[in-house]
């Protein structure tokens, strides 16, 4: 989910964007503090890569940290798909009409 | 986006309790959001989640060095029975015939030094199976790591001695200790026991984290 929102936010993808989609997504606070330690892992994974900004006053005086996704990462988010896609096809339709029913 | 001021409290926890490699980012991030409509309760909330994780992943990191500190101090009864059994503790730790506060100033240098003799004993003892064998140690984490020790195991005495007074520990148990074979006081678990090994357990865990934190990962220290 995070190296989707990496990619859909492009050249804007730090910190307070990354968390604001999250947050829109998933209908919860998110904290940012989370999302930059599992930004930290996927980086550490080769997945992402990071670069600091130039400081801005809005800020604080505080630089931006931008990321980016890697060759390795848009092939995980493929992999990801893919493996998802062909687990969603083995369920059979009436099985999740059930569990929603359930609900 | 406005100029208000978020929680000052906050911010100087955040800059304060976590590292500064990363906080930079994560501390202007959290301005810009606040600066754009975000509550001070939001500001807190994220403040307090940042520093649990990023404590949590040190401890994570140093999961090997704490149980270590866990198991080593796990001892500590038996070390400070063992000048009582080779009467040193009457040679050297004696003080009644020195004057105030000269007593009081050599009994704390007697306990500081056994104690940080076992902490360094405890120290080696780790370093040759975990430290050394990666090439980690250098002078300056030595240093380190023994001031950090010694002030840890200063204060969590502190904190000991504290406990003590408000809970006095009865009498029979004092001489049932003083009974003990050594192997006797290592498998005293009761709370006076564990509450003896606290201190030694902070200060070899201490020592131990400082010696440690030159060969950490970036991405763990910075977080």
């Amino acid at each position: 989910m995070l190296l989707l929102v990496v990619i859909r936010l492009g050249e804007e993808a730090y910190g307070v964007p990354v968390a604001r989609e999250l947050e829109q997504y998933r209908g919860r606070i998110v904290s940012v503090g989370s999302v930059y330690a599992a930004l930290e892992r996927l980086e550490a994974k080769g997945l992402i890569t990071s670069s600091l900004g130039d400081p801005t006053p809005e800020r604080g005086g505080k630089a931006k940290r931008y990321f980016r996704i890697t060759k390795a990462g848009l092939r995980q988010v493929h992999d990801t798909r893919r493996v998802l896609t062909r687990l969603w096809r083995t369920i059979p339709d009436f099985k999740l009409e059930f569990h929603l029913e359930e609900r | 986006m406005n100029n208000r001021k978020p929680p000052a409290l906050a911010t100087w926890m955040l800059d304060h309790l976590r590292s500064r490699e990363s906080n930079e980012a994560l501390s202007g991030d959290l301005l810009e959001a606040f600066r754009t409509g975000r509550s001070a309760g939001w500001y807190w909330y994220q403040v307090i989640a940042a520093i649990a994780i990023a404590w949590g992943r040190n401890v994570w990191h140093h999961r090997v060095t704490l149980f270590f500190a866990v198991v080593w101090s796990v001892f500590s009864p038996a070390w400070l029975l063992l000048p009582v059994r080779f009467s040193l503790d009457s040679l050297v730790g004696d003080t009644s015939h020195i004057p105030w506060p000269w007593s009081f100033i050599c009994a704390i240098v007697f306990g500081a030094v056994i104690a940080m003799l076992f902490i360094w004993l405890g120290v080696a003892v780790y370093s040759t199976f975990h430290l050394l064998a990666r090439g980690n140690l250098s002078l300056r984490s030595v240093r380190k790591g023994f001031l950090w020790g010694l002030v840890a195991y200063g204060l969590a005495q502190a904190c000991k001695l504290a406990i003590s007074i408000h809970y006095p520990q009865p009498p029979s148990h004092a001489e049932h200790w003083g009974s003990l074979t050594v192997l006797g006081v290592i498998e005293n678990f009761g709370p006076w026991s564990t509450l003896l090994r606290f201190p030694y357990f902070i200060g070899t865990a201490t020592t131990l984290w400082f010696l440690e934190s030159r060969d950490m990962p970036e991405q763990v220290r910075a977080a």
